[in-house]
């Protein structure tokens, strides 16, 4: 028997002023997945992310996470509730050291921060676990940086140890590996790789090697809808994706031919 | 929050904040008691502005309603201050929940229209008490009293009751802002968004922040009234305090807290010496304020701190 899906997703739509973003869009994910999200640019795939982790409110449809609905749920209701995000565009505290900006999102798990005594900078339960979160991401050697001043790979980064430090039971990766060298999205690949199994994530990416050296399943989002669910092979070959999708250009494509 | 060897600044500040009634004149200790009551104002309006990222244009509000508060129970024979400097505390400390809870609902410009909105209310209500004066205000009959122990009377113990309590409020804030709560308020200021999807709903951090400030603008409110024994709405409860509160904020530097209390210095100095040459003295301060801002990036507590850094 399977296990019961940790988020199912039935029949969510969102609207811009007539233009249908998510378009009736229904889908499940089961614990410990890696599902990923292709489509092209303008899909939907950041809009429907935003509504799992609720900075988008969806017109109609629900959003199931655990046996609970939060489709209506506030962003740090959802992200109690266990539901961490990784933004396309970098999303940090620019003032804070690189440290400091994990550290928050530790203390984001305690039930409250209405305390006003202790130094939080000196609390080696937020500090000592965040060092080890940062050296496991490769920022070891960055800690006490400005996060503002950091690289755009180390922003990346900086950006899924934020989400990480969540200690997420979904973790939402919107294109982690935006803007990086080829150099540096083999590492982020193999880093996630170590996640996999461990963490239900459901990761939006364009990098295709990425998507077929991870997923478990992909899902193929075009004009907010899920055109075809599979595991990497099927999709792969569906011509369905490849015609309405794929392009010639993908490398998925390319791969097939050669 | 406190930086390598800012102690070295806090204890010449703190040397000299002490050596002030050693020289001698009750006016300049008069003076130092007015820039310890703005620069205990301005404190509270930089745990906004500094800490959070809010701009409140509204803290005459609660300076203001301490001022009355203080005023209305010494002349009702509660002159106990203990609990007229709590009453004014607590009694700002309820208005700012209020305000904030209302504020808060709208963020940038909106914030600071909305906040000046309130402290006009609040200018007119001062204005239509009838029993207490109206727009002439009312004099107090006497100031507060410590059980007999202290003689607030007295410009000096005035001035060292005022000053403690500054060291005691610049104590606490550099603590809970060091603490997870201000943590919580500079990662709303840095970034609305990223905060909420750690998990904190910021709105309530932020009005819990909105009170603590407004409550202690309002005692600096209390402690003005006594000072001046006068409470009136212009002087306490109108517009310009909330700018020149931040004016003040601005000219010392920005979340410093202690930065605030040496731009109230700097202001205070000008205000009395420009406007001793001509009631326009803002027109001569607004370029001071202009250089401030090109040449002096942080404000000039900050360029303390880079001096003794060296
Ligand atoms: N706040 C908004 N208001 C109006 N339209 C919006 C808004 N947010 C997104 N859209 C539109 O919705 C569509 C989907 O946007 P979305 O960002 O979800 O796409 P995406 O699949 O993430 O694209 P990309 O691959 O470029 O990141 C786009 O046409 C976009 O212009
Ligand atoms: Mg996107």
């Amino acid at each position: 028997m399977t296990p019961p899906p940790i988020l199912r997703i039935e029949g969510l739509t969102k609207r811009y002023s007539g233009l249908v973003v998510t378009d009736d869009l229904s889908l499940e994910v089961e614990p410990n997945e890696l599902h990923a999200i292709i489509g092209p640019n303008g899909a939907g795939k950041t809009t429907l992310i935003g509504q799992l982790a609720g900075q988008v409110m969806p017109d109609a449809g629900h959003v199931w996470f655990d046996g609970k609905d939060v489709a209506h749920a506030s962003p740090p209701e959802r992200a109690r509730s266990g539901i961490a995000r990784s933004f396309q565009i970098t999303s940090i505290f620019p003032s804070f050291s690189t440290e400091a900006n994990v550290a928050i999102a530790i203390q984001g798990r305690r039930r409250h921060s209405f305390r006003f005594w202790r130094p939080a900078d000196r609390d080696p339960k937020l500090i000592d676990p965040a060092r080890e979160l940062l050296t496991s991401v490769g920022l070891g050697d960055r800690m006490q940086t400005p996060a503002a001043v950091l690289s755009h790979g180390e922003h990346r980064l900086l950006e899924l140890a934020i989400a990480l430090a969540q200690q997420p039971r979904l973790l939402l990766l919107d294109e982690p590996m935006a803007g990086l060298g080829s150099e540096e999205s083999k590492e982020l690949v193999t880093f996630l790789l170590t996640l996999k199994g461990r963490y239900t994530i459901l990761l939006v990416e364009h990098d295709m090697d990425a998507v077929f050296a991870l997923a478990d399943r992909i899902s193929v989002l075009a004009a907010g809808r899920i055109i075809a669910t599979g595991t990497p092979e099927e999709i792969r070959v569906d011509q369905e994706v490849r015609t309405a999708y794929l392009g010639d250009e993908m490398p998925i494509a390319a791969e097939g031919e050669r | 929050m406190i930086r390598e060897r800012e102690w070295i600044l806090i204890l010449v500040l703190a040397a000299v904040a002490v050596a002030v009634p050693l020289f001698g004149d009750g006016y300049y200790t008069k003076f130092a008691t007015k820039v310890i009551i703005f620069g205990m104002a301005a404190l509270a309006v930089d745990i906004l502005l500094g800490y959070a990222g809010l701009v409140s244009f509204g803290h005459a509000a609660f300076f203001g309603v301490g001022a009355y508060i203080a005023g209305m129970l010494i002349n009702a024979g509660v002159v106990e201050g203990i609990v007229v400097l709590a009453a004014a505390l607590v009694g700002a400390a309820l208005i700012a929940l209020v305000i904030g809870a209302l504020s808060l609902r709208t963020s940038g410009l909106y914030f600071i229209m909305i906040t000046l909105a309130f402290a006009q209310m609040l200018y007119y209500v001062g204005q239509s008490l009838r029993a207490y004066g109206g727009t002439d205000g009312f004099a107090l009959d006497q100031r507060i009293e410590f059980g007999g122990l202290l003689d607030p009377n007295d410009t000096t113990t005035f001035y060292y009751v005022s000053l403690a309590l500054l060291a005691v409020i610049l104590f606490l804030c550099s603590r809970f802002l060091r603490a997870e709560f201000g943590v919580v308020l500079r990662g709303s200021r840095d970034n609305a968004v990223r905060i909420e999807a750690v998990g904190f709903p910021s709105y309530k951090y932020k009005l819990v922040a909105f009170a603590i400030s407004g409550s202690i603008a309002g005692l600096a409110g209390a402690l003005l009234a006594n000072l001046n024994q006068y409470v009136a709405p212009p002087g306490m409860l109108n517009w310009e305090i909330s700018g020149e509160l931040l004016v003040m904020v601005i000219f010392g530097a920005a979340g410093t807290l202690l930065g605030p209390v040496v731009g109230a210095a700097v202001f205070l100095f000008f205000a009395e010496i420009l406007s001793e040459i001509t009631e326009h003295w803002m027109l001569l301060f607004g370029p001071l304020l202009l250089l401030r801002v090109l040449l002096v990036r942080d404000g000039l507590y900050a360029l303390l701190q880079k001096a003794i850094a060296k």
